[in-house]
């Protein structure tokens, strides 16, 4: 029967079992002789690792399997979004290892994993992993960090800019605030956040070594993009070798976008211990540690203006802080996702 | 070295070994598979584990297993009576009280504990009562117009609209 919606008030066809507590959430996901994973993160923003021991972390009760960086055969994780135009191919790409090799760049970038029987059996041997590492300089403050003498974070992008990119009409707008009756001059901040989602994130790997198909269970909102990224991208099978399954998310706010290193972790660690099923279910600590963060702009802003309130030109100098590595599309949001729509919703000439 | 603890959840009688240091709410969760009551902040400030321990609102990531050892114990599982929706999950749907579902169970949980005590609660009281509930798709309005409907559903036997399923 055709219903007429507009107007009217459709209840959805997805609430009934969330309001009865048989939402399937992938921390609700229990399969045969799953194993569970825990991830060791680094303390430092900025620091080289001398050695990472994990004989006493492989010893305690319940350790399955543990792997550092060395122990990774996969590359790090795609960047797919430089920033293009005057940019050019300037986007020095430093994105996260699926696990750090010689050094940190962040704090909560993953050191080491453990599997183990239980998940509290996995948090108990990580307090056992001993990493040595020699702290370095950090900077949090993205002036501070092109700034003279700041900490260097990658040889390939002195004074820790990853590129310069413009867009818009030059000339018109510096001839709009040339010529302007008045001009408005602003240091705005636009401060990072943490999205924050209920639910944080979590996954699910199964390798199968019968078929050596891959299962991926994943709070994600782009299953489908996370089989080119982490199949092709990340660790090299081919997309019809790996399953990429989105159960109920519990919130997400974009940070559920991104190619995480867990989901290869996962996945090699079922590989790694013959094909049980490895859970992973990130911590509160960790969601604002390790899963992605937003904004943190820092923009010089000059409208132009007539004395009756007529908006005639906007420039706009933006700062935009990437982080110690590069997210999946870090580079896209500060240029195309936000410059393009500086203007918002009011008619300016020149922008 | 284990515990033995023995409750009642949803009027059945159950008996559990745990750790001494095992959550109320993994034990739901992982040992009783009731995986309607969700862990969400760690830290005991966002209410989604919320359930009634002998007719108590408790938050069960803050309770130990061991500390529920003869309690009853009711879960989000436990509030629809022979498959009838309880009138507050009905609400919530009806009002449009949730989007991803996953800060839900424990909003109906804390509803519940409010309307068994204060049967018509002004809207700072139902406030008051969800304020150790963290919701971040919704917000709180529909979620407070819920708990209204809900109150008066329970007090006359029928909701004020209906919607259409779409």
């Amino acid at each position: 029967m055709a219903i007429d919606a507009l107007g009217a008030s459709i209840k959805r066809r997805e609430d009934p079992r969330f309001i009865t507590g048989a939402g399937n959430y992938i921390d609700d996901i229990k399969l045969p002789s799953m194993a569970h994973m825990a991830i060791l993160r680094s303390p430092y923003a900025h620091a080289n690792i001398r050695s990472v021991d994990v004989t006493a972390a492989r010893a305690m009760p319940g350790v399955i399997h543990v792997i550092v960086g060395a122990d990774v055969p996969y590359n790090p994780l795609p960047m797919v979004w430089p920033a293009g135009g005057s940019a050019g191919l300037r986007n020095n790409v430093n994105s996260p290892r699926i696990l750090a090799t010689d050094g940190v760049k962040w704090t909560g970038e993953g050191v080491a994993a453990v599997v183990a029987e239980t998940p509290a059996q996995a948090f108990d041997a990580l307090a056992e992993i001993v990493v040595d590492y020699e702290p370095l300089p950090a900077v949090v403050d993205a002036e501070k960090a092109v700034a003279a003498g700041a900490p260097q974070l990658h040889e390939n992008a002195p004074n820790n800019v990853v590129f310069e990119w413009s867009v818009g009409d030059k000339a018109g707008t510096e001839a709009a605030i040339d010529t302007a009756e008045v001009v408005v001059r602003q240091r705005l901040v636009n401060q990072r956040l943490i999205p924050n989602p209920m639910e944080t994130r979590g996954d699910i790997g199964w390798y199968n070594p019968g078929t050596e198909e891959y299962t991926l269970w994943m709070s994600s909102q782009t299953p489908h993009i996370q089989r080119l990224l982490v199949g092709i991208f990340t660790m090299g099978i081919p997309e019809h070798k790996l399953r990429c399954i989105a159960p109920d998310v519990g919130g997400a706010f974009g940070t559920k976008i991104f190619c995480y290193a867990d989901y290869a972790l996962v996945l090699l660690a079922s590989k790694r211990i013959g094909g049980r099923p490895v859970k992973w279910i990130e911590g509160r600590r960790e969601n604002y540690q390790s899963t992605i963060h937003g904004r943190d702009h820092i923009t010089y802003l000059e409208i132009a203006g007539k004395r009756d309130g007529e908006i005639t030109g906007l420039r706009v100098k933006t700062l935009a802080n990437l982080g110690g590595r590069l997210s999946t599309i870090g580079p896209g949001i500060p240029t195309t996702l936000y410059a393009r729509v500086l203007s918002g919703c009011y008619k300016i000439p020149n922008v | 070295m284990a515990e033995h603890v023995t409750l009642v959840v949803n009027g059945q009688r159950r008996e559990v070994d745990v750790e001494p240091r095992r959550l109320l709410v993994e034990v739901l969760r992982e040992d009783f598979g009731l995986t309607g009551t969700h862990v969400a902040c760690d830290t005991s400030q966002c209410g989604a584990c919320t359930v009634h321990m002998d007719g108590q609102s408790v938050k069960s990531c803050t309770v130990l297993a061991v500390q529920a050892d003869g309690a009853t114990v009711t879960t989000i599982e436990g509030l629809a009576a022979g498959g009838e929706l309880h009138p507050i999950q009905a609400a919530f749907w009806e009002k449009h009280g949730l989007q991803c579902g996953f800060c839900t169970p424990g909003m109906i949980m804390s509803a519940a504990d409010l309307l068994a005590r204060v049967p018509d609660p002004s809207d700072q009281q139902i406030r008051h009562a969800i304020h150790g509930n963290l919701c971040r798709c919704t917000g709180y309005h529909n979620i407070v117009a819920a708990i209204r409907e809900a109150a008066v559903t329970m007090h006359t036997g029928s909701a004020s609209d209906s919607g259409i399923v779409g």
